[in-house]
């Protein structure tokens, strides 16, 4: 292994992050971890990590660098174009670096989370099994300019390859609009709406006083039936709640661990990702499926990423890169 | 400890989550299932469990959904629910709390509220032993009840940004310790100096469930020789 380096430039709002903190639940520890799980996992996928090492994550920001040596590089989430000594690439895909170029990654048109994985280990401390930022815990690396971050790869261009077309996988990248669809199942307290799921139709709009707790959204008037007080128990993350004031909030994952309020549907997975890229002001619609339905997509989901990563080890294996594969690669950490 | 049979319903909650209603016409009972099932689960090291949250009467389970299912959680629920709870004693611990003032800015409305002088009101509240019903989020925080509070204590009406570590407060009927500087919307009465929550320690908090607590009323001159981690003032 030897040490790579890449120097800041410029950063808006960037910090190491990876997968969050599970398990952690009977000491009241939130999850939190990347808001878009499945794009932070593809990142990693694409340079042949463990889905869940860690990254840097970029939040509705620009990031520019300096790469002091060769880097295997991969962006996914919110950024479509990434340039490397001012040449436009796209994103979602490997991309080799050479040492002393200039990357930038500009701030997205539509979403908000950007993911940049690095083959190799990104030197950060851990707290608790993540490198993720949480504001309870007071604990987080924001990357800033002037700073240097180590990374130990074994990738050099020199003996590797250096072309940039290496590779293409076509992964397909995702579209962020400003009008979504998000899929959930029913909730345990749906009878709190008179109509049921029913009750959920319209179109709500995201407020800006959303974050990383969780999303509020306004629009629709509920009609609810009047009931007794909920006791306190664990929620899951994407949960839609009701508030007192008769507005939905949706939970994401920096989530305290329990909550009162009645819980009218559960996001999907997928639709958490989704969820986590909207910006204030986006109009989002739910859709009521059923947990089969959840099951089969978040299956089909999970076997696009299982065939990749499989590709991306054949693509390494064929060049003789095996030592650039994670012993994790393709064994899902999520 | 009884054999553990218990009145329950099962729900799916989000395409990777359960959730565990009890339904004994009993408090107590309701609240030591929810806590026997949470603590069998733990220790059952079925695959594909994530977090295990036990409450007042629940149990949320999160599960890794290519590991595990709805179904295979349930099934393993269904085998612990029939096993006999594994007894464990109680831990005790006395928490110094300094009352009212610049350390309980809420002292004065809690005892407006319940009809008593802010003397009576922490009386009250170190009278008695509380128990941990369950720990939580923020942090750690023990969720308490025990003493009886005569009204129903609102919470505030505008939420605070950010808790002082060590705030103890209440709402409803329950008391509550912030460990962390996490926003809250409990009313404050008092501080404890001791941190309880140590990233140093494992666990980092040191009480569990089924433990008490019985605060113990210090002045403010004697703040600084509590203001230690947990692990050096032995409580």
């Amino acid at each position: 292994m030897s040490a790579a380096t890449i120097k800041v430039e410029r950063a808006g709002y960037v910090v190491v992050q990876d997968l969050g903190r599970m398990g952690l639940a009977d000491i009241g520890i939130s999850a939190n971890g990347a808001g878009d799980q499945s794009s932070a996992r593809l990142a990693n996928t694409l340079v042949g990590n463990a889905d869940g090492a860690a990254l840097i994550e970029i939040i509705a920001s620009e990031l520019m660098f300096t790469a002091h040596s060769d880097l295997l590089i991969a962006i996914t989430g919110a950024a479509k174009t990434v340039e490397i000594n001012s040449i436009s690439h796209n994103t979602h895909e490997t991309l080799v670096v050479l040492s002393g170029s200039t990357v930038f990654i500009p701030a997205p048109k539509s979403g908000q989370r950007t993911y940049l994985a690095i083959n190799g280990r990104i030197q950060a401390p851990a707290i608790l099994g993540s490198v993720g930022p949480d504001s309870l815990l007071d604990f987080g690396q924001r990357l800033v300019s002037g700073m240097k971050l180590e990374i130990e790869t074994q990738f050099d261009a020199g003996l590797m390859g250096s072309d940039f077309s290496l590779f293409r996988f076509n992964f397909p990248a995702p579209n962020y609009s400003s009008e979504i669809r998000l899929r959930a199942t029913v909730g345990p307290d749906v009878d709190r709406l008179r109509s049921g799921v029913a009750g959920l139709a319209g179109q709500f709009t995201v407020l800006p006083q959303s974050d990383h707790v969780g999303m509020r959204l306004s629009g629709v008037e509920l009609d609810l039936v009047v009931a007794g007080e909920i006791l306190s128990r664990g929620v899951p993350i994407g949960a839609i709640e009701i508030t007192p004031s008769g507005e939905l909030i949706i939970l994401l994952r920096g989530r305290l661990l329990t909550a009162g309020y009645p819980v009218v549907a559960v996001l999907t997975r997928s639709a958490i990702d989704q969820a986590s890229q909207a910006t204030p002001g986006t109009k989002i619609s739910l859709e009521v499926v059923s947990m089969e339905v959840a099951r089969r997509e978040l299956a089909e989901k999970e076997e696009a990423l299982g065939k990749l990563s499989l590709r991306v080890a054949q693509a390494f294996g064929t060049r003789g890169w095996n030592q650039l594969l994670s012993p994790d690669h393709a064994s899902f950490s999520y | 400890m009884p054999i553990l049979v218990a009145e329950h319903i099962c729900h799916e909650y989000g395409d990777s989550g359960i959730l565990v209603d009890f339904t004994s016409e009993e408090y107590e009972e309701r609240w030591q299932q929810a806590q026997a099932l949470g603590n069998a689960l733990r220790s059952s090291a079925e695959p594909g469990l994530v977090d295990v949250v036990s409450t007042y009467q629940n149990v949320f389970i999160s599960f890794n959904p290519l590991l595990a299912s709805h179904k295979s959680i349930m099934d393993v629920i269904e085998t612990l629910i029939k096993s006999k709870p594994a007894p464990r004693i109680a831990n005790v611990f006395n928490i110094p709390v300094a009352y009212g003032q610049e350390y309980g800015p809420h002292l004065d409305f809690v005892a407006i509220t319940c009809e008593l002088t802010p003397k009576q009101v922490i009386e009250l509240h170190s009278g008695e032993e509380w128990t941990i019903r369950f720990v939580g989020s923020p942090v750690g925080a023990p969720f308490l009840d025990g003493p009886k509070i005569p009204v129903s204590i609102p919470r505030l009406t505008t939420p605070l940004a950010r808790m002082i570590p060590g705030s103890v407060a209440l709402s409803g009927f329950q008391s509550i310790i912030y460990n962390a500087p996490s926003p809250g919307g409990w009313q404050v009465i008092g501080r404890t100096p001791v941190q309880l929550f140590d990233l140093k320690q494992n666990p980092p908090v040191p009480y569990h469930p089924g433990d008490r607590i019985r605060f113990k009323p210090i002045s403010q001159r004697e703040w600084d020789a509590w203001n230690k981690p947990f692990h050096e003032v032995r409580l």
